[in-house]
């Protein structure tokens, strides 16, 4: 789970039918070709619109939606992901090799300078390394990153990153660490007028109106086609769609599907978010202590259901996991409880339990709808439920209330944004903030995996660890549901797998 | 004079004393500001830290001695979220959003209303009277943040006239203002009505007629210049009103960048010293124009006594 | 009857616009009470498959639904009956608590006078300087949303205008010749607080409260709307144009059913008091006689 909106959130495989009509259409890629295609100096202009202002411009502290739609554009990271296949790529870094079990040398890409004219070299790496690292930043990524214990400059081109232990996954890790220039970290202004190596430059913050950026005329990559990109701030759904409709904006995001044919465009993507309810289960005489009573819950809800009715079909049901299908972890031997409310009641064996179910409205997609109908559902096995919708602020603090005080189910939205199984799982070991659950063989499992390299090794422990979960049903498997976009009639761009929303790949007709 | 304006400079800094009190004892209620802020996978001891750096673990009392000492240089401390820029300053910079569409709607209120309530006060129980009642009764009838997305979809996307959300031009002010302007010129109407009614049933303008001067004049001239203070009171009442919080569900329909939308944000974000600010400033800005207003009151109207 | 009721009654049948506005009121006092009995179904139950349907005169409605279902498939007339519900409760509430607290100062401020009469005008000017939605909003956010903070919310903010209009009432009528009277007879001042005072109030004080009420119904509202209001599962018109807001374009109708209940209570409560304060001001009706000359 984390705390980002989810308004600027992305996306991931496979364009859904709709999509897939919109960009035939387009008759090409909506990615902008490369230099050198004639593509010349940026031109045009784009206005993307969000639900917030970001909460910072510092691209290491937050994990806020808001901030990354900015800094995504400004500053880069040491690995990249390819937008439609995943696979990871060169950024800052030209090449990332395991020297020894906990070190990876990080070769650097030579004459990348930040817009303010520094170099961008190994200092600037282990300085970045070691502030978001640094407890005292109390950066909110670092969870991204916490296998990382430090960094050491080799040459002027070559860092050496040290991690606790073997890690699987740093690739995937170095596509968070967004790397900033020392001198200008320091100084006041850094929070507030970010200053990076990417495709666009810093113009303008004007809180509670917009962030702009122009397109960096130096920049060491494919030169972005879009000159000029405005990030506004609109708070209400309705508003942002009524602006696309009058072509105020060319794109913005969690578009209703009911909504889609009122937009000029759409686009479609799986997201990164899983839907699920958290059942409290490691105190006796709570509702869910009892394991007949979640599995009970597992039948009561009909997910193909809820997701062909408010989501018009645009998304997937969880796998009895909350792993994605395509990510790293996932066990393709589980299969979703099916939707039975003859064996919900079975298990259930005419008791009726009392559970309060705590939600909040208005940071994902549908989220209250989702959480209404659930309740619903719920109430139809013979739970009684009593409903608590709460706003984003209080429903955090009950989110990570100590386990003793947990509330019988809490609904949330787990985003892998690393594209890998590992988040998530940690998320409900022994000792985890969130979810009150403690499976001593199920811990030894995941912890095992964070330390395995070898993919097959560490495949198969995932395996075990998932089907032991779904067993034990700590979390109540709901939906996986797309990122809708709406779009300008003007506007080429093909979302990508990790979500990111990068202005350099799109252009205009 | 002078000791009136030190008795309403000292009732003044006990209402101010009574938002700070208010102000301190409701946000430091809110949830736990340090749990907000701090990520998901912090430890307890990370989070022992962050309540003693954000001052969490002292005494409420000494807390409270801390919050005053700031106050009163408008020092409300770093906002919570947005790290390194000041609460106070955060809201400073959306204060001439809000007063630009406050001032707008209740400018564009007091238009509408001054002429609709002269008129309907011509000729009371008459159907025009009739009609300018129940419209004005229809305007604050209708909540804001509905007529707001009406006056969206229909003059910005069905006609195209104006923007429908932003901040800077006319075209962005105008569908605002009057969300904000309709209902405060609805109840203004049926003050005008009511108090030009008064003047009209006064003898000298029997008076007047009798000597022949003409309707308009009578209305303007004589009436509304009689009836000009109180419907300025009212006016500046209106302003106060907005200003007080009822804009915010505007400023969020609109995208409008005000301390409104400032307020609902950080009380979402739990951005207390954000909100602490916020309602200081507004009360502070509530209490110089009801001032303002007291004072030009008694420089216009020598009958009223200087208590 | 009792004669000050035909009498009412008579003023009601020359006024076509007042008769229409009380029936309105009553009728919806009537639904808000009788909820359970005459709304179709359960404004909770959903129904999935069946959601997003329209009222039954259009295309894919049906009788079960008379006015169609909303994103849940729950049904909306079912919904609109018990929205008044919560609005008019909360609004009763409110005006019952803000009314007699702010009523019984402005009396004993105004009767008394001297230093109790400072102390208490001086508080109400105080709390009236206060932002007052601004700080409503706080206070929500701080003791959570729903229907019992919300009227704790607005009675704190709402007592001042009963107490200042019960005041100058108050003052103006102790002046009066058969007060002094009362009290040189040796009259207790219970007896001519509630024997004299307080019925010399009534048509002001229901005047105030038949406005208050119509403005707390926005002010819930809009509270609502913002998400600090009535909370699901409860029903309130503003929450139920807080859910449409998504399906605004694409089903308006679910926007202006709850708009437009609340908009016509609102409306028939302002019609309501502003004929009350005509038929209970002969001083404003002579007025209105002149300046008809």
């Amino acid at each position: 789970m984390s705390s980002s909106t989810r308004s600027t959130r992305p996306f991931l495989l496979a364009l859904l039918p709709i999509a897939g009509l919109l960009f035939a259409a387009c008759g090409s890629s909506a990615t902008p070709a490369p230099s050198g295609g004639g593509a010349g100096a940026p031109a045009g202009a784009v206005v993307y619109a969000v639900g917030a202002d970001p909460t910072t411009l510092d691209p290491q502290a937050t994990d806020d939606g808001n901030e990354r739609a900015v800094n995504d554009n400004i500053y880069e990271t040491l690995v990249l992901r390819n937008g439609a296949t995943s696979a990871f790529e060169p950024g800052l870094a030209l090449s990332w090799t395991l020297k020894d079990p906990t070190t990876w040398t990080i070769k650097l890409r030579p004459n990348v300078k930040f817009t303010n004219g520094a170099a961008m070299n190994a200092d600037a790496v282990v300085y970045s390394v070691t502030r978001i690292i640094d407890p005292a930043l109390k950066s909110a990524q670092f969870s991204y990153l916490n296998s990382i214990t430090g960094a050491k400059k080799v040459d002027d081109l070559t860092v050496d990153l040290t991690t606790d232990g073997p890690d699987p996954i740093l690739p995937a890790q170095l596509t968070w660490l967004k790397v900033i220039d020392p001198t200008y970290a320091k100084t006041a202004d850094f929070a507030s007028k970010p200053v990076g190596t990417g495709p666009y430059k810093f113009v303008e913050w004007k809180k509670g109106q917009s962030v702009t950026l122009t397109a960096n005329t130096d920049y060491w990559g494919t030169k972005p086609a879009i000159k000029d990109v405005t990030i506004r701030v609109i708070p209400e759904i309705n508003t942002r769609l009524q602006a696309l409709k009058a072509n105020e904006l060319d794109l913005t995001a969690n578009l209703s599907p009911e909504l889609m044919s009122q937009a000029p465009a759409t686009a479609t993507q799986r997201s990164i978010e899983m839907y699920e309810v958290y059942m409290a289960n490691t105190s006796t005489g709570k509702p869910f202590a009892d394991k007949a009573t979640r599995q009970a819950a597992q039948y009561a809800v009909d997910k193909e259901g809820l997701l062909k009715s408010l989501f018009a079909g645009h998304g997937t049901v969880q796998q009895g996991q909350i792993i994605r299908d395509d990510w790293a972890g996932f066990n393709p031997n589980l299969k979703p409880y099916a939707y039975d409310l003859n064996k919900a009641k079975t298990l259930l064996a005419g008791k009726t339990p009392s559970i309060k179910l705590v939600g909040e409205a208005g940071r994902w997609l549908k989220d209250k709808e989702t959480l209404q109908a659930v309740a619903s559902m719920l109430g139809q096995a013979g739970f009684k439920v009593t409903l608590d919708i709460q706003e984003f602020g209080a429903w955090v603090s009950t989110l990570f209330l100590p386990n003793d005080q947990k509330v019988d189910a809490i609904w949330a939205s787990t985003s892998a944004d690393l594209l890998d199984g590992d988040r998530p799982l940690t998320q409900t070991i022994c000792g985890s903030k969130q979810v009150d659950w403690c499976n001593k063989t199920y811990t030894d499992l995941v912890n095992k995996a964070r330390v395995t390299t070898d993919a097959k090794a560490r495949q198969d422990l995932y395996n075990q660890a998932t089907a032991l979960q779904f067993e034990e049903s700590p979390i109540l498997y709901l939906i996986n549901p797309d990122d809708i976009y709406g779009m300008s009639a003007k506007l080429v761009w093909k979302p990508r797998l990790d979500g990111k929303i990068l202005f350099k790949e799109m252009s205009l007709k | 004079m002078l000791t009136f304006l030190a008795r309403r400079l000292a009732y003044s800094l006990i209402v101010i004393g009574g938002v700070l009190v208010v102000v301190f004892v409701t946000t430091r209620l809110i949830g736990d500001p340090a749990r907000i802020i701090l990520p998901a996978t912090a430890s307890q001891a990370d989070y022992e830290l962050q309540r003693s750096r954000m001052g969490l673990d002292q005494p409420i009392l000494a807390q409270f001695f801390v919050f005053v000492a700031g106050a009163v240089r408008g020092d409300f401390g770093e906002s919570l979220w947005d790290r390194g820029s000041s609460a106070m300053g955060l809201v400073v910079e959306r204060i001439p959003a809000t007063l630009q569409l406050v001032f707008a709607g209740v400018g564009l209120a007091m238009a509408i209303s001054i002429p609709a309530g002269i008129l309907a006060a011509r000729r009371p129980r008459s159907l025009l009277d009739r009609v300018i009642t129940l419209l004005s009764l229809a305007g604050f009838s209708v909540p804001n943040f509905l007529l707001a997305m009406v006056l969206i979809i229909v003059f910005a996307v069905g006609l195209g006239w104006f923007y429908t959300s932003g901040f800077g031009t006319i075209r962005h002010l105008v569908l605002p203002a009057v969300a904000v302007a309709l209902p405060v010129a609805g109840r203004m109407t049926q003050f005008v009505r009511s108090t030009m009614i008064d003047e009209f049933s006064r003898p000298y303008i029997a008076t007047a007629r009798s000597k022949g001067v003409s309707e308009p004049a009578i209305a303007v001239r004589h009436a509304l210049r009689n009836a000009a203070i109180p419907i300025l009171t009212l006016g500046g009442w209106e302003f106060t009103r907005q200003l007080a919080g009822y804009t915010v569900a505007v400023e969020v329909v609109f995208a409008w960048p005000g301390v409104g939308q400032l307020a609902s944000q950080a009380i979402l974000r739990r951005d207390f010293t954000v909100i602490q600010a916020d309602v200081f400033l507004v009360a502070i800005i509530v209490l110089v124009i009801n001032l303002i207003i007291d004072l030009l009151y008694t420089v216009l109207d020598p009958r009223v006594k200087m208590v | 009857m009792p004669h000050w009721l035909s009498s009412v009654l008579g003023e009601l049948r020359r006024d076509r616009l007042a008769t229409a506005a009380v029936t309105i009121v009553m009728t919806y006092l009537l639904a808000a009470l009788l909820a359970p009995w005459i709304a179709p179904g359960d404004p909770n139950s959903q129904d999935v498959v069946g959601r997003l349907q329209g009222p039954f005169w259009d295309q894919g409605g049906a009788l079960a639904h008379p006015l169609g279902t909303d994103a849940l498939g729950q049904d909306l007339l079912s919904r609109v009956i018990y929205g008044a519900r919560a609005s008019l409760l909360i609004g009763f509430l409110v005006v019952l608590v803000a009314g007699t607290f702010g009523t019984v100062l402005g009396v004993v401020a105004g009767y008394r006078g001297g230093r109790t009469d400072q102390i208490i005008s001086r508080i109400t000017d105080i709390q009236t300087a206060f932002p007052g939605l601004l700080l409503a909003l706080t206070i929500l956010a701080v003791i959570g949303p729903g229907e019992t903070n919300l009227v704790i919310v607005f009675a704190i903010n709402g007592w001042m205008v009963y107490c200042r209009t019960a005041r100058s009432q108050t003052l103006s009528i102790r002046e009066q010749p058969y007060i002094e009277a009362a009290r040189a007879a040796g009259s207790r001042q219970r007896t001519i607080i509630f024997g004299h005072i307080i019925p010399n109030l009534a048509s002001t004080l229901v005047t105030l409260a038949t406005l208050e009420l119509a403005r707390i119904i926005l002010a819930e509202s809009v509270l609502s709307f913002l998400g600090v209001g009535v909370q699901t599962p409860s029903v309130s018109w503003g929450l139920m144009i807080a859910d449409a807001e998504t399906y605004m374009t694409t089903n308006p109708w679910l926007t202006f059913v709850p708009g437009a209940a609340l908009a016509v209570l609102v409306l028939a409560m302002n019609v309501v008091a502003s004929w009350v304060r005509t038929i209970a001001d002969p001083v404003q009706r002579s007025r209105e006689s002149i300046a008809r000359a």
